[in-house]
């Protein structure tokens, strides 16, 4: 999607977009749109419906009613699966799967049929990318929770994603972690991908985002540029 | 209580020498079984990860059918498909009555509810951020299915041991599928219940301790099982 997204301006489009769970409605949208090649935050209070609005574009969850469009393309159930490809969604409790840190970070690529060999290839240099190359066989239950963060971002962006979307990605960070995870979605993004991530945290958002979209109880309030 | 001890004596030297046929009946038994779990698990197993990992309509209405056939007298299924596998029943013309493989088919229907239901609730009741996770790597189905067994294999396994007791135990639906026939369809809890009713206490008593021991070990798998989860 790189290159059909980059020749757009949107990424991303909501339209009257409602998300229910049971009956109490958390996400009811009327429009929003997200920049290509860009980063925008989501900022809101617990419960504002952040999480919700980030599986929604993530593609995790579908929309009770309304449409979202990614690039140019109206997402369908069709279509759905091989857009959500192409999407890397960072989760706020990352889930690493058992066995080693190499095993987790090769498992997007070997899932998309990329052979043994390439997969491990491509896995250790986005390891040494972010400076965990050291981790690489250490087994996932043996990690701090900076460390398991920053290798769920590696996990993410080795299928080389067009978009990537984070859930609180700076909750419950060292200084250490959080400096890291920090300079490796700025450097994803300075490469042209498409950053979109929610917080309720007011500190480091400000350096990363360009374009801050609010949200109350599941409602834009208001999208401005930083 | 001279009787109860000598019982256990003579018990004890029929399994000490190796007594052919309650080798047999053993063997019997535990190959039945395993065919039962193969079958089951290979269809129950994948089925059971997907009905967990989506959700629809009517699941917790699955969930109580599922309790409710788990609640079925064993001797209710023998009947049933004594019904249907008799020569006038539906499937007569298999031939399968009083084979091994009646007992099999038997087992199977007793196990597959149980199988089905400890696999839906062990997916259901794993990490929530797995299935997210799972799809935001862009898993297919059919990965996600490979991915959850890969993940929980312990917990599965569990489920499995707990479908094995539950099979190797069962005496109703042996009785009246497998006809009790030596040397074919005779298994050790039907055999039991023969060689007590004929006065064979002891032949009884020694397959009751083989049995026995089947559930020990079964129950220390499991407790191995839980520790390695842990």
């Amino acid at each position: 999607m790189s290159a059909r997204v980059a020749a757009l301006s949107i990424a991303f489009r909501l339209n009257s977009v409602q998300f229910k769970y049971h009956t109490e409605t958390v996400i009811d949208i009327e429009k929003l749109d997200i920049d290509a090649n860009s980063s925008t935050v989501i900022l809101g209070d617990n419960g504002a419906g952040k999480t919700t609005l980030i599986n929604l574009i993530g593609l995790i969850q579908s929309p009770l009613s309304g449409e979202i469009y990614c690039g140019n393309q109206r997402v369908t159930s069709d279509n759905r699966f091989e857009l959500r490809r192409r999407i890397a969604t960072l989760h706020q409790r990352p889930y690493l799967f058992r066995g080693s840190v190499l095993h987790n970070v090769m498992l997007g690529l070997k899932l998309r049929g990329i052979n043994h060999v390439k997969a491990t290839a491509k896995a250790n240099l986005a390891l040494q990318m972010a400076e965990m190359d050291h981790l690489a066989q250490r087994s996932t239950r043996a990690l701090s929770g900076g460390e398991a963060q920053r290798v769920a971002l590696a996990r993410c962006l080795v299928t080389n994603p067009d978009v990537l979307v984070m859930d609180e990605p700076f909750s419950h960070l060292d200084q250490g972690s959080l400096k890291a995870i920090l300079q490796t979605v700025q450097d994803y993004q300075v490469n042209g991908g498409t950053v979109v991530f929610s917080t309720h945290d007011q500190r480091h958002w400000k350096e990363l985002a360009e374009c801050v979209v609010e949200l109350d109880q599941g409602r834009i309030t208001s999208r401005y540029r930083n | 209580m001279d009787y109860f001890s000598d019982s256990f004596i003579a018990a004890y030297h029929l399994l000490a020498s190796l007594n052919p046929e309650i080798w047999f009946i053993v063997w019997t038994s535990l190959h039945i079984t395993m065919t039962a779990i193969i079958i089951s698990s290979m269809l129950t197993i994948p089925l059971g990860i997907w009905l967990g990992l989506v959700q629809f309509k009517g699941k917790r209405l699955l969930y109580n059918l599922l309790n409710a056939l788990m609640a079925v007298p064993t001797v209710m299924i023998g009947l049933l498909l004594y019904g249907v596998l008799s020569r006038k029943g539906p499937l007569g013309n298999w031939e399968l009555l009083y084979t091994p493989a009646a007992i099999v088919l038997g087992q199977i229907i007793l196990i597959v509810p149980i199988l089905l239901s400890v696999t839906m609730s062990t997916v259901e009741s794993g990490d929530r951020q797995l299935v997210p996770t799972m799809l935001s790597l862009g898993a297919t189905r059919c990965q996600q299915v490979f991915l959850v067994i890969r993940e929980l294999k312990v917990l599965l396994i569990v489920g499995v041991v707990l479908a094995f007791s539950r099979a190797i135990g069962e005496v109703g639906a042996a009785m009246m599928l497998g006809g009790n026939i030596a040397g074919l369809s005779r298994t050790m809890t039907t055999a039991i219940a023969l060689e007590t009713s004929k006065g064979e206490f002891e032949m009884g008593l020694a397959l009751g301790i083989v049995l026995l021991a089947i559930a020990f070990i079964l129950n220390a798998i499991l407790q191995c099982l839980q520790g390695l989860r842990h």
